[in-house]
């Protein structure tokens, strides 16, 4: 029991981690073309695994010897450490310098992986110029003795320059750490090291074919397995390649990408004699000259072996112009992907098969109900996350205002997969049977397993499109830790509570032993019931919303709400730490998901009463998805954010929108004009903002609300405000009561929630139309309490208060509280990444707090550098919040050109963008 | 490096930009007659700069001979005598007008610009002159000219 809960907890993690990864936010291609490789690597060592299991059990010493060496070339290749020796000589004075400057930039940021950095000159056969990530996190960039040579050659007049021999450095010295922040070195050198050590089977072939020649009665299995393996090599190579260039490519957009703009410009300056056909970039010749500095050896047959089973990438001529025209790191290519992850999952579950099978045989005799157990749970396993992975990856390249929710296209990537893993299965199937290698499991017990992954497939389909897929924008959360509270007890009270009690009830009924899987329908129904109960709680409907018994209710950071037993009560992690919040979360799926599982198993004991045991499983396996189905019916306030103008009235992205005008303002006033035009247009549906008016049992769209009305004002849209205001007044009537917002009966007031609902009527110009000054000495009294007996869990509330406050010429609790409460939170000593920096800067600059200013400057600064590393095309909340942070620090120095740039061009994308939305829709 | 090597190096250089700066080293190689790019496998970590056009590197080896011949036919020591000429008095049209009134007096030499021009019009897809090509051993003589110790060098 306690394997198949693991089992299942596996998956889940899995799933989630893959969902989680937010893949809308990493650029191009390298990710999947990464998993891709590695999932073939890992094919050939289990193919290596079932050699020395043939080998053993037949008895081949050719096999036995082949696969060993393989293995210890394969371990030895990983393990060497290929750093040169260090040499006497002196850094290169340009190499010190981007290291210096980058050292300056990282200062208290060992959040990016990169604790220490720091440059040395090494002799022997180490790569030109390369770095080595020691422990903990100590990165040392490495440059060869002939190398320092070579660069302050081109310093002379002679060469390229000194300007740009700089520029050249720093852009290979930022294209080796793109590597390590990419992590794609280690994936780099184990499948070079196994692909290298591949090599060897060539010489096994030989001697099985020698001996087949020579030896009377020699065995062809040898020469079979050494064939296979050298076929998959090949296969594997071919992807190889693929993964090579991506490799290159993605770190060369990196480095470029964090370059300033006219470093950049310079390096990508095209000069020479042609006229008509374009000359060479600078950065070309610089990199052929590089490339021929090494010395043009012959290496020999072994080296050119090498060399064929893992090439060089593109060749430089590509690799150059894509440097320069990739703006946006590469665009996807998920059907391609698809098909390469099916066909590596199809051959790596058949590997692991035929491996499993080869070791259980002389212990145990599988019967094929076991073998075909066997055989679908290792197919289940490496498919399920696989085909969610490319169903996943169908995102644009870059952030679009319209809609990109590729259904289609998702579709085609899950066929394709499909098609992929069966095909490849199916062949190395066919291959095992033939050759009798191992007992498989029987032809229909493949086929139908084969079938089932179709299944598997199909609701990867829907997860994906559920769940996973964004259009880019990115997120900064009010609650950086708000998954202590909403994900982690829910994935901890299924695996603890959901999937054993299960279990239990199913032995209970008599329907099968946790084997046979029985609970699974079970397990499967309670959980559905619960999603549907959570769902009616958060419906418009009050007849539904007053069935639901147990529930996570419609409520976001910082005051979460859960029901119980038709009971409402809330969690305000401004008011209770994070522990005791995720301890009242757990005890909630504690109690919740038992109701559910005992509500099942007594409905399936009365249907036992009428149908036999088979039947009443599939009832409830099948009645599950009609149950789920009933989310599509039940209706719901989301409903309104349909629609391509409508839905852009989510909260991300309307930060987004906001901050991309406000950025835009000081990096690009032009493209700034453009956008505001545009948003102004957007503004101007008749539709806004019903559907982001709050309601008492949903106040969390006043967040949405408040961004909306900003933009109305920022963009000068004055007669929209008007238009608005009457609802919106009628709406915040019902949510303030004794001139603050509490979340339910007889609950305290919210300061976050209070504070918004202050700043609505303060923008929206209705004051006169509620208490306001009162509110605002309700906010001191709750800022008052707050800074005496909150928790640093979250600032935002903090900061808005103070903001409001100041604004209305209230100075607010003493500047130095503030700054003790502040100082005590892990949010201001070590800033998350999906936290905004800008409202730390507001923060220090509303409490005066020079100290915290001047802990933020490197902060700002690598985090900027994070965000044109990650996806600045992409995840752009990350990289405007960055941009507005430094701009309040004062720090818009050229280090935040490269930001400056993209913000404009992103500017003009989305105005360019929103208005054919707009011009769409009339 | 020879005098004269550097000077065909440069030529090289200017008539294959591509090979702009990579031109000495390839050019020594040349002439030893060891193979011009060895053959690599890439290793993790290092800024490996992926591999270099052969067409490019066949070109650049088509070249030599002509560059060579050129050089041998006069050109050589115009180039010389522009280089070690005072600062002031060299013009860049001079030289142009010398080495076009050099080429117009050797028909071989004619023939082995065009030949060069005619290389390169392949590997360009565009029309390349025996002009384009004159132009460039002037420019890679007037970069030459610019050199620190390109007196030196003379």
């Amino acid at each position: 029991m306690l394997t198949i809960s693991a089992l299942i907890v596996l998956i889940v993690w899995i799933l989630v981690a893959i969902i989680r990864d937010h893949p809308e936010r990493k650029p191009g291609n390298l990710a999947p073309i990464q998993l891709i490789s590695a999932l073939g690597a890992w094919a050939l060592v289990l193919a290596n695994a079932s050699a020395i299991a043939i080998a053993i059990r037949d008895g081949s010493a050719i096999l036995f010897c082949t696969a060993t060496a393989t293995f210890a070339i394969t371990l030895i290749s990983f393990l060497r450490d290929d750093a040169g020796r260090i040499a006497d000589r002196e850094t290169p004075k340009s190499v010190k310098l981007v290291v210096d400057d980058l050292k300056q930039l990282l200062g208290g940021a060992p959040r990016l992986g990169i604790d220490s950095l720091e440059a040395v000159v090494v002799g022997g056969r180490s790569p030109g110029i390369g770095v080595a990530v020691a422990q903990q996190g100590r990165v040392i960039v490495r440059v060869r003795r002939d190398v320092a040579e070579w660069l302050e050659r081109h310093q002379q007049k002679d060469g390229a320059g000194a300007a740009v021999a700089a520029i050249f450095t720093r852009f290979t010295v930022l294209h080796e750490l793109a590597h390590v922040l990419n992590g794609d070195h280690r994936t780099f050198r184990f499948v070079r090291s196994v692909l290298i050590a591949n090599l060897v089977w060539i010489a096994g072939a030989a001697a099985a074919a020698a001996s087949l020649v020579f030896a009377s009665g020699a065995s062809a299995t040898p020469l079979v397995v050494a064939g296979t393996i050298i076929l998959l090599l090949v296969t594997q190579s071919l992807v190889a390649r693929r993964f090579i260039a991506e490799r290159e490519r993605l770190a060369d957009w990196r480095a470029m990408q964090t370059l300033p703009p006219a470093d950049a410009a310079r390096l990508l300056e095209r000069r020479g004699r042609r006229r008509g056909v374009p000359n060479p970039t600078e950065l070309e010749k610089l990199m052929t000259d590089l490339k021929v500095q090494a010395p043009a050896r012959d290496g020999g047959f072994v080296s050119r072996l090498i060399a064929l089973a893992w090439p060089e990438g593109d060749d430089i001529h590509q690799r150059s112009e894509r440097a320069g025209g990739d703006r946006a790191g590469g665009a996807p290519r998920p059907v391609l992907w698809a098909a390469l992850m099916g066909m590596q999952c199809g051959l790596l579950s058949m590997s692991l098969l035929l491996a499993a099978m080869l070791v259980a045989t002389p212990w145990i005799d599988p019967e094929p109900v076991i073998s075909s157990l066997g055989m679908s749970a290792i197919m289940t396993l490496i498919s399920a996350p696989a085909a969610i992975f490319c169903e996943l990856r169908v995102d644009p390249a870059r952030m679009s205002v319209r809609k990109v929710k590729h259904t289609g296209r998702r579709v085609i990537v899950g066929v394709v997969f499909y098609l992929a893993f069966a095909v490849s299965a199916l062949t190395l199937y066919r291959f095992q049977v033939r050759l009798d290698v191992a007992l498989m499991p029987p032809w229909p017990f493949f086929a139908v397993t084969v079938m089932m992954i179709a299944v598997v497939v199909g609701l990867g389909i829907w997860v994906s499109g559920a769940f996973g897929i964004h259009d880019g924008g990115g997120e900064l959360q009010t609650m950086p830790r708000s998954s202590w509270v909403q994900v982690f007890p829910l994935l901890a009270g299924m695996a603890l509570v959901l999937v054993p009690l299960s279990v239990v009830a199913s032995q209970w009924l008599g329907i099968g032993s946790f084997r046979s899987g029985g609970w699974v329908p079970l397990m499967l129904m309670s959980f559905v019931g619960y999603i549907v109960s959570t769902g009616m709680a958060r419906s418009t409907n009050p007849a539904l919303r007053m069935i639901a018994p147990m529930a996570m209710l419609d409520t976001t950071a910082p005051v979460y709400g859960f029901r119980v037993f038709w009971r409402d009560f809330y969690v305000d992690l401004s008011r209770t730490t994070l522990a005791r919040g995720a301890a009242a979360a757990m005890a909630v799926q504690v109690v919740a998901m038992p109701f559910f599982v005992v509500g099942v198993a007594l409905l399936m004991q009365a249907m036992l009463g009428f149908f036999p045991a088979n039947t009443t499983l599939a009832v409830t396996f099948f009645g599950a998805f009609g149950v789920m189905a009933l989310i599509l019916v039940i209706p719901d306030r989301y409903r309104a954010y349909s629609g391509p103008s409508a839905r852009l009235l989510d909260t991300d992205w309307l930060r987004i929108l906001d901050a991309l005008l406000a950025a835009a303002r000081i990096s690009s006033p032009a493209a700034a004009d453009r956008l505001n035009a545009s948003l102004a247009q957007w503004l101007r549906d008749e539709r806004f903002p019903d559907a982001l008016l709050p309601e008492p049992r949903a106040v969390w769209p006043l967040a949405p609300l408040l961004t909306l009305v900003r933009l109305a004002r920022e963009t000068g849209e004055w007669d929209v405000l008007e238009r608005w205001r009457g609802r919106i007044e009628h709406s915040l009537r019902q949510i303030i009561s004794n001139d603050t917002v509490a979340l339910g009966p007889r609950q305290p007031p919210s300061m976050h929630w209070t504070t918004v609902a202050a700043t609505i009527v303060d923008e929206a110009e209705l004051r006169g139309a509620f208490p306001f000054e009162r509110m605002l000495d309700r906010i001191e009294t709750l800022l008052d309490e707050r800074l005496e007996h909150g928790t640093a869990n979250l600032l935002t509330d903090l900061v808005a208060a103070c903001r409001l406050l100041r604004r209305h010429g209230r100075p607010g609790p003493d500047p130095r509280r503030i700054r003790n409460f502040v100082r005590s939170s892990s949010l201001v000593s070590h800033p998350l990444l999906r936290q905004s920096l800008a409202e730390l800067c507001e923060l220090a600059d509303l409490t005066a707090d020079a100290e915290l200013r001047e802990r933020l400057g490197p902060i700002v600064r690598s985090r900027s550098w994070e965000g044109l590393q990650l996806n600045p095309r992409k995840d752009v909340l990350l990289v405007l919040d960055c941009y507005l942070a430094a701009a309040c620090l004062g720090e818009l120095d050229a280090r935040q050109q490269a930001a400056g740039v993209i913000i404009g061009e992103l500017a003009e994308r989305v105005s360019g963008e929103l208005m054919a939305v707009v011009t769409g829709e009339r | 490096m020879t005098q004269e090597n550097t000077i065909a190096a440069r030529i090289l250089g200017e008539l294959i930009p591509e090979l702009e700066y990579a031109a000495p080293v390839l050019l020594e190689r040349s002439e030893r007659g060891d193979p011009l790019v060895g053959t690599t496998s890439p290793t993790d970590l290092g800024f490996e700069t992926g591999s270099v056009d052969s067409v490019l590197l066949e070109l650049f080896k088509s070249l030599v001979p002509y560059v060579r011949t050129i050089l041998g036919w006069g050109v050589l020591i115009v180039i010389q005598g522009w280089l070690s000429a005072g600062r002031e008095s060299r013009h860049h049209d001079e030289l142009v007008a010398t080495l076009n009134a050099l080429i117009d007096e050797n028909g071989k030499l004619r023939q082995t610009v065009e030949r060069i021009a005619e290389l390169l019009t392949r590997r360009d897809g565009a029309t390349v002159t025996a002009g384009d090509v004159v132009e460039s051993i002037a420019e890679a003589t007037y970069h030459l000219g610019e050199r620190d110790g390109a007196h030196s060098c003379v």
